[in-house]
């Protein structure tokens, strides 16, 4: 083997292996924000409809739990009571890793992926600041 | 004589083999880790492919190869001008700076097995004469760079798992996760280098090139096995 090609290969195998991390880094940057964006959409609309039930099946189980947590009553009536303010218009939508944030005209909802799907953790949030959002409807 | 390769690059081939097994076990146990918090909020536990892909990993694994190359780059680069009297780290005080042709074996001075680079002169020559920290110094920026980029992701998705927003990356860079991530591998770096210039004037392991021979005085700099 020729020893000036062996030597050039070395620097050009460190090189792929730092742009194959980068990639790496940059593939969890964005594993489908526009789904996210679609599920927060879809949980405004079925609420807006009057379909609680439906708006229940896209909250993930931790917040289901939570919101059935301590007095009677199901997941639909519990969130119908809740008289969430209607959203409809996506603003911006981030995904990273396994969590997403969309942002609505009139809400902030958060969202964990479940399998292959996105499931809301959290909705009707409201920004303090540097603290972690005030939310009508969250996981435990 | 010719020897059995696995003899002549028997030091290769161990850190090589040191380097694989620990990689694999990072990977391992920080996916157990990993999973541990995320049963911890409630979130789904993820696969090994789905976390040596993620940018939980990517940090992990970039913020320690940065300051490794850092500290090999500073390590190759500084020791061309600064010395350490005793060191066989360090050159004599005469020998400080690049020094000439005939000393480096370059240009009209290269030897009829010296590498083409070496004998070319012009820009292959200085680029050659300069290649090991060139190429040290292009890893640690890279590895620098991705820790960032996977850094912020990571960053970006607890803060979103505990209801914060993400923030941006250029955010980030001044974020204290990022400097902290950064300097506490810097630190130990440069301690571990700061030890071996220092601790090898005055001790000695029998055998290794990165001591002296052990009946060599302290003050004799520059002396290897």
């Amino acid at each position: 083997m020729d020893p000036q090609a062996h030597r050039t290969r070395a620097p050009l195998a460190g090189a792929g292996v730092v742009l194959a991390l980068l990639l790496a880094g940059c593939s969890s940057l964005n594993p489908g924000t526009s789904d996210a964006a679609d599920t927060a959409a879809q949980f405004h609309t079925a609420l807006s409809s009057g379909d609680a039930q439906a708006a229940c099946s896209l909250l993930a189980p931790g917040t289901v739990e939570k919101l059935e947590d301590g007095s009677d009553g199901s997941c639909a009536q519990k969130l119908g009571q809740l008289q969430l303010d209607p959203a409809s218009a996506v603003q911006q939508s981030q995904a990273f890793g396994s969590n997403a944030q969309v942002q609505l005209d009139a809400d902030t909802v958060f969202l964990t992926l479940s399998g292959d799907r996105w499931k809301i953790t959290a909705a009707g949030c409201t920004s303090r600041g540097e603290k972690p959002y005030d939310c009508e409807v969250e996981g435990g | 004589m010719k020897h059995n390769p696995f003899l002549t690059n028997g030091l290769s081939i161990a850190f090589g083999l040191l380097f694989a097994f620990s990689l694999i076990g990072q990977a391992f146990s920080g996916l157990a880790y990993f999973n541990e918090q995320q049963m911890a909020s409630e979130l789904e536990p993820v696969g090994f492919w789905q976390y040596v892909t993620s940018s939980s990993f990517a940090v992990d694994v970039a913020e320690n190869w940065q300051s490794e190359f850092l500290q090999f780059l500073l390590f190759i680069w500084l020791t061309v001008w600064l010395v350490q009297k005793g060191s066989p780290e360090s050159k004599e005080i005469e020998k400080r700076g690049t020094q000439s042709d005939k000393d480096q074996l370059v240009r009209g001075f290269a030897q009829p097995d010296s590498p083409k680079w070496a004998k070319a002169g012009g820009f292959r020559t200085r680029i050659f004469s300069n290649s090991l920290a060139l190429v040290m110094g292009g890893i640690f920026v890279g590895s620098w760079l991705v820790q960032s980029v996977a850094g912020f992701s990571a960053f970006a998705e607890s803060q979103l798992a505990n209801l914060q927003d993400p923030g941006t990356w250029g955010e980030y860079l001044g974020s204290p996760e990022f400097w902290n991530r950064t300097l506490q591998n810097w630190q130990s770096e440069f301690l571990a280098v700061w030890s071996m210039v220092i601790l090898s004037v005055y001790l000695r392991q029998r055998g290794s090139p990165e001591s002296k021979p052990v009946g060599e005085p302290h003050d004799s700099t520059g002396a290897s096995n």
